[in-house]
């Protein structure tokens, strides 16, 4: 596909579409699926290149022959890890061919039942009631056939979508970072402190906020049961005090916290 | 205790309440349920996908033993859990997320026995979910297995919390329960 087809799928106009014809999709909605899309495809290529090329390299590197036979001096451990991973591989395997098969023979009897029930209704008693369940099945077809054509079209300009709005961003953003260094340690500084200060804060607004609901919680049980409001708890011998219970004493603090 | 405790942070080591207790025990569950559901699950692929029901020639009995043992796992797993983590930590993973700890009503960590004597205090309490509500009404919100076992749980500020025990802290609670007693 050239250039020029690219720019119409980026803009949402798919190469079958005429020039008369509204664009497929133009919502963002549509876009931003086609984009989630465009860089799954795409990771999920670059994954499958990448495990291509390790294993022609493992393989071409690897000069051990593969016997067929254990050697004796294998330990019993050993053999049960082969056995199990022998196992899965041949359970993969077989369970591939099932699907095959069960494909292929899903095919062969859909095929034969709708052939035979062709037969047994084309005759003038059948055909009142053959006709509209042949529309319909007629616009079945209809419509998965436009479903795989707009699938194939879709996977096309999500691919190029995808690599091209990563392309620019990334230009663009080191771009940005190599003309302002200053923004480069700022970003590193931000990188390493907000997930730890985010997860912080969300854990300490539910403590608090369940701190406050235990209180309500008992408050309600109360008055319930026509038991008197507690006004504070009992003394706890480690009220208002840092928690160093399970933790080591640091000698900087240790001392004043016991004093307290 | 008030709102202004909770925002200044003053609860710690207060005697930790009902809801708080209610939400850290659901995450534990749901860490003991995904747990077992991914190794039961695995169980289950490992034996439809080798084909040992057929191999076996019991298909029925088959489904019955993964049955028994899933949820064998599911106590055993619970118990390691729980017992586990208060004896090392004091503290479940839960609790830890919900600022709670686990110690012994004389101060000290919580021990084997004690740790064991909960966990099936926790199967007592789930009877109508009684021994959990006491939570709501007692003077040092115990419920029915921190009586059984003898602790306490109490609000933590989860940076404190390290593996070794502080003696100080432990004698000021042996004093106050020397106190308590007398008083």
């Amino acid at each position: 596909m050239d250039e020029m087809d690219s720019e119409l799928i980026v803009r949402g106009e798919s190469a079958g579409a005429g020039p008369g014809q509204p664009p497929v999709e133009s919502a963002e909605g549509p876009l931003l699926t086609r984009f989630l899309l465009g860089i799954l495809l795409l990771g999920s290529d670059e994954l499958q290149a990448r495990l291509r090329a390790l294993q022609g390299e493992i393989e071409a590197g690897s000069s051990a022959v593969m016997g067929d036979v254990v050697s004796e001096d294998e330990t019993m451990e050993n053999l049960l890890g082969y056995l199990a991973l022998g196992m899965f591989v041949r359970g993969q395997k077989r369970l591939a061919r099932r699907v095959r098969r069960g494909i292929r023979f899903s095919k062969s009897t859909a095929g034969w039942a709708l052939g035979t029930l062709n037969r047994l209704t084309d005759n003038p008693l059948g055909r009142p009631f053959r006709r509209p369940v042949e529309r319909r099945i007629w616009n079945l077809v209809q419509e998965g056939e436009l479903a795989i054509n707009e699938g194939q079209r879709e996977v096309v300009a999500s691919r190029m979508l995808a690599t091209r709005a990563l392309d620019e961003t990334i230009d663009e953003v080191v771009q940005i970072l190599a003309e302002n260094p200053e923004l480069t340690a700022a970003l590193q500084r931000i990188v390493a402190g907000q997930g730890v200060s985010l997860a912080g804060t969300v854990v300490g607004n539910a403590q608090q906020l369940g701190v406050s609901a235990d209180d309500l919680a008992e408050g309600m049980v109360r008055r319930l049961l026509r038991r008197k409001q507690r006004r504070e708890l009992p003394p706890s011998p480690l009220a208002g005090q840092p928690l160093t219970m399970y933790a080591p004493q640091r000698p900087d603090q240790g001392v004043e916290d016991d004093d307290q | 205790m008030t709102n202004e405790q909770a925002s200044e942070g003053t609860h710690y080591g207060q005697y930790a309440g009902f809801v708080t207790r209610l939400v850290a025990f659901f995450i534990d569950r749901l860490i003991v349920a995904v747990m077992v559901a991914v190794v039961t699950f695995v169980m289950g692929f490992a034996i439809q996908f080798f084909r040992l029901s057929e191999l076996l020639g019991f298909q029925d009995l088959v489904q019955t033993v993964v049955g028994i043992l899933a949820a064998v796992l599911a106590g055993t797993f619970d118990l390691f859990y729980c017992v586990g983590f208060w004896i090392l930590a004091g503290q479940t993973p839960g609790k830890r997320l919900m600022g709670l700890v686990i110690f012994k009503s004389d101060g000290a960590r919580v021990g084997l026995g004690a740790a064991l004597l909960r966990w099936v205090g926790y199967w007592l309490s789930g009877i109508l979910f009684l021994g959990y509500l006491w939570v709501l009404v007692d003077n040092r919100r115990q419920a029915l297995h921190d009586k059984l076992a003898g602790t306490l749980v109490v609000y933590s500020r989860p940076e404190e919390i390290g593996l070794t025990a502080s003696t100080p802290v432990r004698d000021r609670m042996r004093g106050l329960g020397r106190e308590h007693e007398a008083g």
